[in-house]
């Protein structure tokens, strides 16, 4: 059950617009026109409820056939990337089957999360993979100015402790950026726009969400006033 | 060509009325404060020293000395805020970014008026009295690049309106 309502698109790049009041804001813009609504999972055949959207074109002869069934009865075109989205039954009747998911799913002015794989940055340093500070570049300092300095202690424990943060491989993984606010929704073209910046690169996949923090915020205030 | 999403979201922003101007032209941007509720029109007027490219992310930066300081400020081309940009005289100069007139003090920092523009005021100025037609360009000139000196500015205008 972490997943909440929300589509699947492309990071198409970054650029800036002006607001209402003429301030200049600047936004990743996030191409959701080929999201999908592709099937559904219910609680009586699946012993869960969820919502499975698609996304992106694929050629027929890349899929295998069982693949090419599940979207001939959806009766969508074949989607490159699948994901299911856990929703309650009364969410989900909002979905249809075949049926393209549109932005207007969110409103300008809605806080968001945006879920990515990051760039890839290979093989890294200390300095740049966990923001070590390094040593003075000059004063005398001899070849250990990018260094992370000592690892551990002495023979009690007479080892390093896992999970260490050392050098290593750095990018590639799984990133979301929180409360992200939509700056514009165009739903004729199925364009997000967000303040900010999201993870991972153009034409990188992208999931959006509901912010996290604010179904939070509303609860403990539900909480606390008793409403 | 297909439009990508981003020229197409970045279309949508650009303004219609573009005024025509280059570096080394001195403008008038009226530029639309907002005080509390009230909004008014603030002018900027001084010569353009940059113009940058790039769809909705065009700026241009214009320059003026007030009071002995020098005082530049960037615009969005395509910003909203404001309201019209009036073109008060046509520079001719040979660079693109005329980032040299920071260097320069009082005289040298004029800009030269494109010929036909002095010829256009030249005639202005010779209908009324002929006799102060070779000294009114240069000093309308020297208004315009330093709007600071007002007395001047408005000695050249007193000029036109007699006209």
């Amino acid at each position: 059950m972490t997943d909440v309502k929300g589509l699947i698109g492309k990071k198409v790049g970054m650029t800036q617009v002006f607001t209402e009041d003429g301030s200049l804001v600047p936004v990743t813009v996030i191409d959701a026109s080929s999201c999908t609504v592709v099937g559904k999972r219910t609680p009586e055949k699946d012993r869960y409820s969820a919502v499975t959207l698609g996304f992106g074109e694929v050629k027929e002869k890349r899929l295998s056939r069982a693949e090419l069934g599940t979207f001939k009865k959806a009766g969508t075109a074949p989607r490159r990337h699948l994901k299911e989205f856990r929703l309650s039954p009364e969410e989900a009747a909002a979905f249809t089957v075949g049926e393209p998911v549109k932005v207007d799913l969110f409103t300008k002015g809605d806080l968001v999360d945006v879920t990515g794989i990051t760039k890839g940055r290979g093989f890294q340093g200390v300095m740049k993979r966990w923001n070590f500070r390094g040593y003075g570049q000059t004063h005398g300092t001899h070849e250990y100015r990018r260094h992370p300095g000592a690892i551990g202690q002495r023979k009690t424990p007479g080892r390093v402790y896992p999970n260490k943060k050392m050098p290593g491989h750095y990018g590639v993984e799984q990133v979301t950026t929180q409360n992200l606010t939509v700056v514009d929704v165009d739903v004729e073209k199925g364009l997000l726009l967000v303040k900010g910046a999201v993870p991972g690169h153009g034409d990188g996949l992208v999931f959006v969400h509901p912010a996290v923090k604010v179904a939070l915020r509303a609860a403990h205030v539900r909480s606390r006033t008793g409403k | 060509m297909r439009l990508s999403a981003l020229e197409y979201v970045e279309s949508k922003q650009l303004r219609k009325d573009l005024t025509d101007f280059r570096t080394g032209d001195t403008v008038r941007v009226h530029w639309k404060v907002k005080e509390g509720e009230k909004e008014r029109v603030q002018p900027f007027e001084g010569v353009v020293i940059r113009k940058t490219k790039g769809a909705n992310r065009a700026t241009f930066t214009v320059r003026k000395v007030s009071y002995g300081v020098g005082v530049e400020r960037i615009f969005p081309l395509h910003s909203p805020r404001y309201e019209k940009i009036d073109v008060v005289t046509r520079g001719s100069v040979s660079r693109n970014r005329l980032f040299y007139l920071r260097d320069l003090k009082g005289k040298a920092s004029r800009v030269d008026v494109q010929e036909e523009m002095l010829e256009a005021a030249g005639l202005d100025a010779a209908a009324p009295a002929p006799e102060a037609a070779p000294a009114a360009p240069p000093e309308a000139s020297a208004a315009a690049a330093e709007p600071a000196k007002k007395p001047k500015g408005k000695k050249a205008k007193g000029e036109k309106a007699a006209g």
